[in-house]
């Protein structure tokens, strides 16, 4: 089975279960307004500056600051273990326990633990682990694994968790939240009370004091390390920060994203040994405070994450989980796809690295790049960044075990990356569709093979006449001409919608711009680098730098953000360090303006509208591109624009900024989560009450004009540049 | 040791500079730590306390409630109070062990306004526990311990641990925000897990001992 099948098929038993989606959509709603208005109270930008910086000093000096915890550490008693990998962690634990006649574990929240399976190895030799955190208990009752690493059981009911607690407490219990909360504390305290060893992570070292922090709301987490007289901390190297004061912006923005509050219940420094010096039996003193304190300090794999320089800003990561609360798949399909052990989107990336590339291969198949998760991350860790540089290696290792699939390779190997070729293969296509199409522009259903492209939106038949045969090489502006720009079309505009690239360009020779079109212009190299084939990307962006660099246009143009990345940030990158490129690369770059921008930007047009308002505004909403809103961090040209237009009356989507679920390759691979992705997005444009929908990327229009069609939905679909032709006829 | 005495430098002027905004903190202390679940109470007289600490204990049904020393005790007057009431009181560990007092009593080491948390620094396990193990845990805290910021909160937290730990000192602090809380099943809101289902913070006039002490 290739990964996208079995993506495929982990995804389709996801969406089996409409409660994963529905109580991860209700959630979506419900967090972004409560983490907004949890982050008004201070300055995101500079607050998250603070905590990157922090992070990366931290992870710079970790060899250092590795040193000055232990040594801290073991001032105030702690015996320290460094562990290389999960067996020694695992065994250390183990024996440790065993050598203390410890028959009970209790554990406060610890993804290392899971890391590296420990619960299973106490098992093994006969000990008794129990989660105390509400979350952990549940899932473990159920035998399950965590779906999301902030709230375990996000995906189950109250009455699957009243289930749980049936079975757990051997009598019947009601799905009352409040019941079942009471009922896990009567059954935990106990546990807490005779248990011989507490096992928790902690969310951050303190190399100068050899501290170790652990946040809990359920105050679990003191429990943990004081009730029993033998406390182990589990934490991996990353943790390690240099001093108590350096952790302000972590607890601040930890507590505001994970949970929308200003600080969690409990933050506790436990530094040396704290724990009773015996088990606590009732009617019986617990003594001073002399527990052991053990310290597990793992490796397994972020030795080697901090070496990666591609990987290791994911050593940066606080574990807020914001980033799989805001994306949109994650939302569609929950953590058992979208992720491995560690879940979510930071799960997947780390991945490889403590469970190995194979069990990463599959799961970051969900990122359709939209970067919302970027935006939402308060360490600004660029995910998506790091998902494309996995699929570059996952990519060739299979190309290295011949397990890559043929046509797909073709298609991005050889044919996208040739533009009389690509045309060629386009010309063939707009031939073929006849007995399909039967003259209309859309197709509703594809049959056969073909049959994944319409499940969720009609798709646009392939242009009778691409762009580049309609239009001349060169396009004089009528009147005097003042600017000249070189328009890179975008294969989806010249090859599927030539009328909006027709429509740029007439709006542009309106305003007095010439336009240059160099016909040698081909496939920016976009859907090549998205998929992991970086080498062929590098050859495209030479080929495209060498077609757009002898056209005399000032600026280059583009109506296609999406392109518009490739052409400002990831061809510099893709010929960064060879001489002969990176300058022309940087050039081109330099050069390049989305639509919106230009005519904003440079012609200073939206300061005046077209004219006298229509007495009766039809309304119009707008989608942004994610590519425009947070690849080119642009929102505000394309809203100025719109204002200029007299017939409409623009009001806003109450989910700004959501995918619409395109993706590029995503909603051709995976229509079905695409599809609930979209959904969401129709029906956010449908509560507007709009007529038409403006947008600025034809990826978008694509995915949203297909699926209105597809629903039967009168609302129309523009790109702006239609928009603004249409008020210029 | 220079580094703690400049730790200590820092932390002296921020509490100097923190005495003179005393009320404004002070406000902004109570409304954070409401906003957090928490129930304040400013206190004229610490020993007018002890009998509003009965009074709550009475209400909520309570019947054995455990102070961490006889001295914070007696500084509230709580013996009488409660007898008064009709519930028990125990000071320091108790020979009724940890398990059945309903109510906590312990001093907070200091307050941070912005997120309304106290700091409950109990290095000694039987003390500390009656901020974790009874339904309800009341807090007392000092007026002029309450710092503005949570980076002033983080310095006093640092000093505090550093000194402990360059004498090879173990140390146990936390940072108690509200009572505590989950929202693991169904996301609903839930007060009161595994630890106490009511704090109650009773502010006391300066102690006009500098703040760490
Ligand atoms: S880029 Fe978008 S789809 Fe990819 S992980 Fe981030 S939020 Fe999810
Ligand atoms: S990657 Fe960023 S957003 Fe995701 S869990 Fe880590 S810190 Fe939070």
């Amino acid at each position: 089975m290739t990964r996208q099948e079995e993506f495929r098929r982990r995804a389709a038993a996801a969406l089996a279960n409409p409660r994963i989606r529905e109580n991860l959509g209700r959630f979506g709603i419900a967090y972004r307004t409560a983490r907004q208005n949890a982050l008004a109270v201070l300055d995101y930008e500079g607050e998250r500056a603070r905590l990157r910086r922090m992070k990366e000093d931290a992870i710079e000096r970790l060899p250092e600051l590795a040193r000055q915890f232990v040594e801290a550490a073991r001032r105030v008693g702690a015996i320290v273990y460094e562990a290389k990998n999960a067996e020694e962690a695992n065994r250390y634990i183990g024996d440790l326990a065993k050598a203390k006649g410890v028959e009970l574990v209790v554990k406060s929240k610890s993804m290392v633990s899971e890391e590296i399976g420990l619960n299973h190895h106490l098992e093994r030799l006969g000990i008794t682990p129990v989660e105390a955190d509400l979350g952990e208990w549940i899932i473990q009752q159920a035998g399950a694994h965590p779906s999301h690493s902030v709230m375990p059981c996000i995906h189950m009911s109250k009455e699957e968790v009243a289930g749980v607690f049936s079975q757990a407490l051997g009598r019947e219990v009601s799905p009352d939240v409040g019941l079942m909360v009471r009922l896990a504390r009567e059954e935990l305290r106990e546990k807490f009370l005779n248990a011989g060893m507490g096992i928790s992570g902690a969310n951050i070292g303190v190399a100068e004091t050899g501290s170790v922090i652990i946040v809990t709301n359920e105050g679990n987490g003191r429990l943990v390390t004081s009730l029993p007289p033998i406390h182990v901390a589990l934490l991996g190297y990353d943790k390690i920060v240099p001093t108590i004061e350096d952790t302000a912006a972590h607890l601040k923005l930890l507590a505001k994203t994970a949970t929308a509050q200003h600080l969690t219940v409990y933050t506790t420094f436990i530094t040396g040994k704290t724990g009773a010096a015996q088990v606590a039996r009732p009617r019986e003193f617990l003594g001073p405070a002399t527990g052991e304190m053990h310290i597990v300090l793992l490796d397994n794999g972020r030795w080697a994450m901090r070496d990666d320089a591609e990987f290791r800003e994911a050593l940066y990561c606080v574990r807020c989980a914001s980033c799989a609360n805001v994306c949109p798949t994650y939302r569609v399909v929950g953590g058992h796809v979208f992720g491995h052990i560690y879940t979510g989107v930071i799960g997947t990336v780390i991945t490889p690295f403590h469970h190995g590339w194979e069990a990463a291969a599959v799961p970051q198949e969900a990122c359709l790049l939209c970067r919302a998760c970027v935006d939402a991350c308060p360490v600004e860790i660029d995910l998506p960044r790091m998902i494309v540089a996995m699929r570059g290696r996952i990519v060739k290792q299979e190309e290295q075990k011949k397990k890559a699939k043929g046509i797909r390779r073709l298609f991005l190997d050889a044919i996208l990356p040739n533009p009389s070729l690509f045309n060629l293969a386009l010309r063939l296509a707009a031939v073929m569709q006849v007995p399909l199409t039967r003259g209309r522009t859309v197709l509703r259903d594809l049959p056969g093979p073909l049959k994944r492209l319409t499940r969720i939106r009609a798709m646009p038949a392939v242009a009778a006449r691409p762009l580049r045969s309609r239009v001349a090489k060169v396009l004089p502006a009528r009147r005097d001409s003042k600017q000249t720009v070189t328009f890179f079309a975008s294969c989806l505009i010249d090859q599927f919608y030539p009328e909006i690239g027709e429509a740029v360009i007439k709006v542009l020779n309106r305003y007095g711009v010439t336009v240059h079109f160099p016909k040698a212009q081909g496939c920016c190299g976009l859907p090549a680098y998205y998929e992991g084939h970086k080498e062929t990307a590098a050859r495209m962006a030479k080929d495209l730098i060498a077609a757009l660099e002898p056209s005399p246009g000032e600026h280059v143009v583009t109506a296609t953000p999406p392109c518009g990345i490739t052409l400002k940030q990831y061809i510099p990158k893709l010929v960064k360090g060879d001489p002969r490129w990176e300058g022309r690369g940087q050039a081109l770059a330099a050069r390049t303006l989305d639509f919106s921008e230009y005519l904003v930007g440079v012609l200073g047009l939206g300061e005046e509208t077209f004219g006298e308002p229509a007495p009766h505004k039809i309304p119009l909403t707008y989608h942004d591109s994610c590519s425009a809103l947070r690849g080119l961090r642009l929102a505000e040209p394309q809203r100025r624009l719109l204002r200029m237009l007299t017939r409409y009356e623009l009001r806003e989507l109450d989910e700004i900024g959501e995918c619409c679920g395109f993706g590029g390759h995503f909603s051709m691979d995976y229509p079905d989560v695409a599809g609930e992705v979209l959904g969401r997005k129709l029906a956010a444009i449908e509560r507007t009450g709009a007529a038409v929908v403006a947008l600025d990327s034809p990826g978008c229009l694509l995915q949203i004009r297909g699926g209105l069609l597809k629903r039967g939905s009168p609302v129309q679909v523009r790109h702006i540049a239609e928009l603004l032709a249409e008020e210029l006829d | 040791m220079p580094l703690l005495h400049q730790v200590e430098e820092r932390l002296h002027q921020t509490w100097e500079a923190s005495r003179r905004r005393q009320y404004s903190i002070l406000s902004r202390f109570v409304a954070e730590a409401e906003r957090a679940g928490g129930v304040v109470r400013e206190a004229v007289d610490p020993q007018a306390v002890g009998f509003s600490i009965a009074a709550l204990a009475k209400a909520q049904g309570i019947t054995l409630c455990q102070a961490t020393d006889p001295d914070l005790a007696r500084d509230l007057n709580l013996e009488a109070a409660l007898i008064e009431a009709g519930i028990s009181l125990a000071t320091g560990p108790s020979p009724d062990g940890i398990v059945h007092a309903g109510m906590g009593v312990t001093r907070a080491t200091a307050g941070v306004a912005e997120t309304g948390s106290i700091l409950v620094h109990l290095d000694e396990v039987d003390a500390r526990l009656l901020s974790m193990l009874p339904e309800i845990h009341v807090a007392l805290l000092y007026l002029d311990t309450v710092v503005d910021s949570l980076e002033e909160g983080l310095l006093l937290t640092r000093y505090l641990i550093l000194r402990s730990s360059l004498l090879g000192r173990p140390s146990y602090c936390s940072w108690v925000t509200g009572p505590s809380r989950t929202a693991d099943i169904e996301r609903v809101l839930t007060i009161g897990v595994h630890g106490p289902r009511q704090l109650h913070i009773f502010v006391l006039p300066p102690m006009g001992k500098g703040i760490g002490s």
